[in-house]
């Protein structure tokens, strides 16, 4: 993985930016919300909202807005919320911070579940654990979220009255609570990415067990440990890579209604809030970063691709 | 004896009804001595190096019945087929050693070519990460590859076809093994490598004077590098013998056959004539009754061969052969 090869990913990168902030901008244009109305109400006289639209620019032509807003995104400026007068971008961030948590522990999970469930399935085909593993796969596969999550709620939250039923305690505050909270929802959205990960996972070790190299390292008269582990698991885990970063996409898209459910304030209900109190500067700080998150995401499994398989090192 | 075979059966359990991919057969090889198993696809000459190696795939397959017995460096002998798989591990790789058809498949891609080859030496020599690199470098420089430490350092997709049958041997070699399995080494290789490879293979036996079991369908590359020749049909043995004398006086139709469906330059006097077996081998699923090779044998006789399984006899000569007609068919039919 050479320099430039990075540099023209990270361009990349900035184009994408660049063309989801002209859509972001394009379609907030076009929704039905007026700020001035917004911010004064709708017994505002029609003088006091022209001189308010003057004021923040809303009359300018539109090129001219959207230069205006991406100088002020360029200098780390989101704008302000028309809801809570707050600046957008700090809150945002911070709920984004909190989505992160829960989808870090949810891949976390998912990795510690899904990698050895995939690869003991293919090592026992057709045995009681194979057909587990496949029914734990359709099942993540096909069931929505919304309906894990409440079936998680009423058994372990209302049934068994293991966990909190809804909330979010920052670790910070007080860390066993914190854990108990995340629970559930990390529950819920790991689920559907096992499945995806637990079937990527048994196909591609099936595949390379019965490659040729696979064969040659126990020839060498390897343990069948190392086997599985050096040459088995290191070749079978690499499309798992891409399955995890496409995964980010459904993540960012699951995680609204996981938060919505589960009533955790991260970046996906912020966004939520922010769509229903017609907050145009919050939706457009929620949809960028949600975009960016991707952007991150799909950038670092390629630099995580070319560091496992040297035949993606790009030069 | 450096190996020998007896009675050697394996058997598939495919969804269409088992299969008897190798059935009894028995053979054996001295030390130093190149050993050529010819046959067609199905022929069970890759299945038996598999089970020579313990590595018939199971499930579908599983060795029914026999011994494999390898005499080891130590002087001690060993069933294979019954040895512990600690055993099996110090034997693999570095006492018995197997290079492939597909050579680029056979190499792991995210390794590099180096790390590859001191693999083995590091688990069988217990070298350290270090030296075994050096070795691995030394290796490949005596394999006739050319840059020797950047080629170390290169991975699989980063090499030819021929180059990564050289560095199949190099690993394989790594650790002097007395026996080395070529299961149609050369079949995947350019005509012009191919002589490459096995001259190379004929090196390293001249140096370590190790045993080599070479599989292959190629009469040819039987002709440059065998010392005897063992022919498969439809899972046994079918004819035995030094290959100056299977050459010139083949006696079960199928060798002759074989023999003659090798093409032949073509001379004034002499047009090309190239001649091929009438039929298909056989399904291991359903080999045939009597002798296996009576539906494509132009001597078979009703209500002998399609009834009499035929046994291997021993023509005295050091030549064995599996004919009922043997008597009858004298001086090497075409």
């Amino acid at each position: 993985m050479s320099l430039t090869w990075l540099s023209r990913r990270l361009l990349l990168m900035a184009y994408t930016m660049l063309v989801v902030a002209v859509l972001v901008f394009a379609i907030t244009q076009v929704l039905p919300a007026d700020a001035a109305v917004t911010l004064l109400g709708q017994n505002a006289t029609p003088a006091a909202l022209l001189a308010l639209r003057q004021k923040l620019g809303l009359t300018d032509p539109t090129w001219l807005q959207f230069w205006h807003w991406l100088w002020s995104l360029l200098h780390g400026n989101f704008g302000t919320s028309m809801r809570t007068g707050l600046p957008v971008g700090p809150t945002m961030f911070a709920a984004l911070s909190r989505s992160l948590l829960l989808a870090a522990c949810s891949i976390l999970l998912m990795l510690v579940i899904a990698v050895p469930l995939g690869v003991l399935a293919a090592l026992r085909r057709g045995s009681a654990l194979d057909v587990f593993a496949s029914l734990v796969s359709y099942l993540g596969i096909s069931v929505p979220e919304f309906v894990t999550a409440t079936f998680v709620l009423v058994v372990l939250a209302d049934r068994l009255g293991w966990l909190p039923a809804t909330g979010y305690v920052p670790l910070s505050q007080h860390f066993a609570d914190g854990v108990r909270h995340l629970i559930a929802p990390v529950l819920t959205i790991s689920l559907v990415l096992i499945a995806h990960v637990a079937r990527m996972m048994r196909s591609e070790t099936i595949d390379v067990l019965a490659s040729d190299y696979v064969r040659a390292a126990q020839l060498k008269g390897l343990l069948r440990r190392t086997v599985l582990v050096r040459h088995v698991l290191r070749n079978a885990l690499l499309p798992v890579v891409t399955v995890v970063a496409l995964d980010v996409g459904y993540l960012l898209g699951g995680i609204i209604v996981v938060e919505e459910i589960f009533a955790i304030p991260g970046i996906g209900r912020e966004l939520l809030i922010a769509i229903q109190n017609r907050d145009l500067p919050s939706i457009q700080a929620g949809a960028l970063i949600m975009a960016g998150t991707y952007a991150v995401a799909n950038l670092l499994a390629d630099i995580a691709y070319a560091l496992l398989d040297p035949r993606l090192r790009y030069d | 004896m450096l190996l020998s075979i007896n009675d050697l059966s394996v058997r598939f359990a495919t969804a269409a009804g088992t299969a008897d991919a190798v059935a009894s057969l028995s053979f054996a090889i001295e030390e130093g001595e190149t050993l050529a198993i010819v046959g067609e696809s199905g022929s069970g000459k890759s299945v038996s190096a598999l089970a020579i190696m313990g590595l018939v795939p199971n499930p579908p397959g599983r060795v029914t019945s026999g011994q494999i017995v390898f005499r080891r460096r130590n002087g001690s002998t060993e069933d294979l087929l019954r040895a512990s798989s600690a055993r099996l591990r110090d034997i693999r790789g570095n006492e018995i050693a197997m290079v492939f058809q597909e050579p680029l498949a056979a190499l792991s891609p995210v390794f590099t070519i180096g790390e590859q080859i001191a693999e083995s030496l590091r688990l069988h020599q217990r070298k350290s990460h270090a030296d075994a690199m050096r070795m691995a470098v030394r290796m490949l420089g005596s394999l006739g590859i050319s840059e020797p430490e950047m080629r170390a350092r290169s991975y699989p997709h980063q090499i030819s076809g021929g180059m990564a049958q050289r560095v199949m041997i190099a690993m394989a070699m790594a650790c002097r093994p007395r026996l080395l399995i070529a299961d149609e080494p050369t079949t995947a290789l350019d005509v012009t490598i191919q002589a490459e490879i096995l001259s190379l293979i004929r090196q390293m036996k001249e140096e370590t004077g190790m045993a080599v079991l070479f599989i292959t369908h190629n009469l040819g590359v039987v002709a440059q590098i065998a010392d005897r020749v063992a022919v498969m049909y439809a899972g046994r043995l079918v004819e035995e013998g030094p290959t100056k004398q299977i050459f010139s006086s083949p006696r079960m139709p199928y060798t002759s056959g074989l023999l003659a469906s090798v093409p032949r330059l073509v001379t004034d006097d002499s047009p090309l004539v190239l001649s091929a077996i009438p039929g298909e081998p056989p399904s291991p699923l359903a080999h045939p009754r009597g002798c296996a090779f009576h539906p494509r044998c132009r001597y078979a006789v009703k209500g002998l061969c399609d009834t009499t399984p035929p046994p291997l006899r021993d023509l005295g000569n050091g030549q064995a052969a599996r004919c009922l007609r043997i008597d009858e068919i004298v001086g090497g039919a075409t």
